[in-house]
């Protein structure tokens, strides 16, 4: 997320959008008379995704190679012949199959362990700003609090004093005093309920971290889903073929997982239990 | 009319941005702000009910911020009607895109009040030319 050059600072990116804003605008005047302008396209490319991943340490043990040996090309027999071209023609399926599926093992492999640093990422994104968050509200909490204190304080001698008032405890001099006194406090209370407000307001502000983590979060489970799905197809891949089959007659028949629904998340936390304890895990 | 008398839509899926965009909204001194929870939500309270302003996200379920403002600038009721986006989409071609779909005005989420009401403002007088 930060690392991601495409993405600039805020400033320059509202700036970008002012001046195509601008620019658009011209382009109306220009084209006045006209009541929907067609605007050029050039700039709506789509968005970029991911990097392609690099397939080309592909390994490849069942080479082509293997098959020629076995072929036996000095029998004069057609018959013969015939059936070992339909012997080799099996090899080589097996081993373009072989291949095929080592190829597809390793491009898993790959595409899984991939996502593993984006995700380690997104959670370093993740706690940093939850970190700023908790900071930002101590920090207003921290700084809001002598204010409200020192009113509660002031009120309370005031009132004290208001009450000796009344108790005719007071002298002239006294309730000049008093009077004084609650007039620049009445004049102070505004201005520190605006400063307590601010607090408030930034409290409230701090909490915006919460839309941005939630949507890095819906990520990283959708990475985490993806990279199970991902090592249990590799598992059953490399199952026996009894467990194999077992599995396909009952676990696997059914809708693929669901990333997002609750109740398949559910069920298809069963099934991948099931997965696991059939193939020995 | 007055501008504190402008009726906002607010379309974020995550209620707490929505409560902080309108308590904001409310401080900066409109207080006639309403929500929505997508764009499909919002499209259909904008061609039910009056709206003078649109503030909305950008990735949301069932229809985005993007789909939002294409529908609005298709409709022939509510084409001119201002829409802010506010999104945590910091990509140029996010923005390039969302400036030729129409959109009035770019907020980068996280962003500050006064970030808001400057917007807002910038719209308000480009409204009045």
């Amino acid at each position: 997320m930060t690392a991601n050059s495409d993405t600039a600072d805020s400033e320059e990116l509202e700036a970008l959008f002012d001046s195509i804003v601008a620019a658009n605008k011209e382009a109306e005047k220009l084209a006045r008379g006209m009541p929907e302008v067609q605007r050029g396209s050039n700039f709506s490319k789509p968005v970029s995704v991911s990097p392609e991943l690099n397939h080309s340490q592909i390994r490849s043990d069942h080479s082509a190679y293997n098959i020629s040996r076995e072929t036996p090309s000095h029998n004069p027999v057609f018959k013969v012949q015939s059936a070992d071209v339909i012997d080799q023609i099996g090899h080589m399926t097996r081993t373009l199959h072989d291949a095929l599926r080592e190829l597809g093992l390793n491009k898993k492999i790959e595409k899984a362990a991939s996502s593993i640093p984006d995700a380690r990422d997104r959670l370093n994104y993740v706690a940093t700003l939850t970190h700023q968050a908790a900071e930002r509200v101590l920090n207003a909490t921290e700084a809001a609090q002598p204010l409200v204190e020192s009113m509660e304080v002031e009120a309370h001698r005031l009132s004290g004093k208001w009450q000796m008032m009344f108790e005719k405890q007071l002298d002239v001099e006294e309730f000049k005093d008093l009077a004084k006194q609650t007039r620049t406090f009445l004049q102070d209370v505004p201005k520190q309920t605006k400063a307590t407000h601010g607090y408030l307001m930034e409290i409230m502000m701090a909490q915006d971290f919460q839309d941005l983590t939630g949507q890095v979060i819906k990520k990283i489970i959708d990475i985490t889903e993806n990279l199970e799905h991902q090592l249990l197809a590799l598992l059953l891949e490399n199952a026996p073929t009894k467990v194999k089959a077992d599995l396909n007659a009952g676990l696997l028949n059914g809708p693929a997982i669901n990333p997002g629904g609750h109740k398949d998340a559910v069920s298809s936390q069963n099934r991948v239990d099931d997965l696991l304890e059939g193939l020995g895990f | 009319m007055g501008l504190e008398d402008t009726r906002f839509l607010v379309v974020d899926d995550f209620s707490t941005m929505r409560r902080i965009l309108c308590n904001l909204l409310k401080e900066l001194g409109f207080m006639n702000v309403h929500e929505a929870e997508d764009g499909a939500d919002a499209l259909a309270r904008l061609r039910a009910e009056k709206f003078d302003f649109v503030v909305t996200d950008w990735n949301m379920p069932n229809m985005s911020g993007i789909e939002l403002l294409r529908a609005i600038r298709a409709d022939a009721h509510l084409k001119h009607l201002p829409v802010l986006m506010v999104t945590a989409e910091a990509k140029r071609d996010n923005v390039i895109m969302a400036a030729e779909a129409g959109a009035n005005g770019y907020v980068v989420k996280p962003f500050t009040a006064a970030k808001l009401d400057e917007k807002l403002m910038k719209i308000f007088r480009t409204m009045q030319e």
